[in-house]
């Protein structure tokens, strides 16, 4: 029987919840407290996002069962709500809003990525046609014609 | 740009629902005008938590009327300041979207989740939980549009089937009655709100039964509901820094405001 109970964790401050790399069957909502997004490199760490109550987490991992892509630490205590991909769907069953909330999160990385991504062409086109202005300039400066 | 804007901040929001515009027994056309005027004079946005026009018992000549009562209302609210309006669809009017949308006044959202004070408040209509609605949807709308026909013979009978429907509630709920504090609603709308104080909400507001109140469920959490303008009595929640107060609306009342 699916209970309250049996998915809500505690965490207190400065647990690691998630490690980067690791390969997740679960998601999480934060019910109370807050968490960092941190992803690290050898040399250094970086704070991606503060999550706060209602915010959630972790649902790359379960909906493509890819191992976590950055880490996450508790704030200060925190109790978080488990779902694994059985207590997603009865979840998305009983509150379908939160459904509308995830889907909302992920097209807002897609159109962010996009942005980011037509932006980059463009830097790369206009980098491209200033290499090309510059070839067309050293050939005719070498030839004298073009 | 997203186009729903389903999270916002708040600090004073009131909350109307079901007002069913153009059903024969919307009878609060000029007191719906007078509340609108009055809250135009405060600093609060305003929340419409569904069937604020109802498609599926409507009477096209009421519609109008009732339309000319409630636009009139709009364009004071819309005179002072930059207050939004905010209208969560509903069962009965859920092919009305793109049109409340173009309108340009209401910012149309399937639901509302607000953060007033240091409260998160979620605002939805409700029907995605009512079995009926959900379990047998052809039935649903065909007994709704019969209700409807019945509705212009004789207003009354839209009471009579709400008055009924709670009964029903009543007598599910009969086994938790003797609690201090007997549920509201039908549990299944109790049960729904539980699974958003599970995910951090304070407080959860529906519409949709007609049944007006508010009531403590546990450790502070609240479940409120604004009830219906298509009804003797009229209410609204406020929301005022997180605090979320029951109000009736009397015309009455406004002209003591007025006169004082």
């Amino acid at each position: 029987m699916w209970s309250e109970k049996d998915i809500t964790r505690e965490y207190k401050k400065g647990d690691i919840i998630i490690k980067e790399g690791d390969l997740g069957r679960e998601m999480f909502i934060i019910k109370s407290g807050s968490v960092d997004v941190i992803k690290s490199d050898d040399k250094k760490e970086a704070v991606l996002a503060t999550l706060e109550r209602g915010d959630f987490f972790g649902e790359m991992a379960i909906l493509e069962n890819v191992p976590r892509t950055a880490m996450v630490i508790a704030r200060e205590t925190t109790h978080l709500i488990a779902l694994n991909i059985g207590s997603l769907l009865i979840k998305i069953k009983k509150d379908p809003s939160f459904a509308f909330n995830m889907m909302q999160k992920m097209s807002h990385r897609i159109r962010v990525l996009n942005e980011k991504l037509l932006k980059k062409e463009t830097r790369d086109k206009s980098d491209r046609s200033e290499l090309n202005l510059a070839v067309t300039k050293s050939e005719y400066l070498r030839n004298g014609d073009l | 740009m997203s186009r729903f804007h389903t999270l916002v901040k708040e600090e004073h929001l009131c909350i109307i629902s079901d007002l069913h515009l153009g059903n024969p027994s919307f009878v609060q056309g000029e007191n719906l005008d007078s509340f609108l005027k009055y809250l135009s004079q405060k600093n609060s946005s305003l929340c419409i938590n569904g069937d604020g026009i109802d498609l599926l018992q409507l009477s096209i000549p009421k519609l109008a009327l009732d339309i000319h009562s409630i636009l009139r209302g709009l364009q004071g609210f819309f005179a002072h300041g930059k207050k939004k309006i905010y209208y969560v669809i509903g069962n009965h009017d859920i092919y009305m979207e793109a049109f409340l949308e173009d309108s340009g006044i209401f910012n149309v959202v399937p639901f509302l989740d607000v953060i007033s004070g240091d409260r998160r408040i979620h605002i939805e209509h409700g029907h995605l939980y009512d079995n009926l609605f959900i379990n047998f949807p052809r039935l649903y709308i065909q007994v709704a549009k019969l209700l409807g026909f019945c509705v212009k013979i004789s207003p009354s009978l839209f009471h009579l089937y709400f008055k009924i429907s709670n009964f029903f509630s009543w007598l599910k709920n009969r086994n938790h009655l003797w609690l201090p504090n007997p549920p509201l609603e039908n549990l299944v709308f109790m049960r729904a709100a539980k699974e958003f104080f599970e995910r951090g909400f304070d407080m959860v507001v529906f519409g949709h039964t007609h049944r007006f109140g508010i009531q403590d469920i546990w450790n502070n959490k609240k479940y409120a509901n604004a009830g219906s303008w298509a009804d003797k009595t009229a209410h609204y929640l406020m929301i005022d820094e997180g605090e979320i107060n029951l109000r009736e609306w009397l015309l009455s009342y406004e002209m003591e405001m007025t006169s004082l």
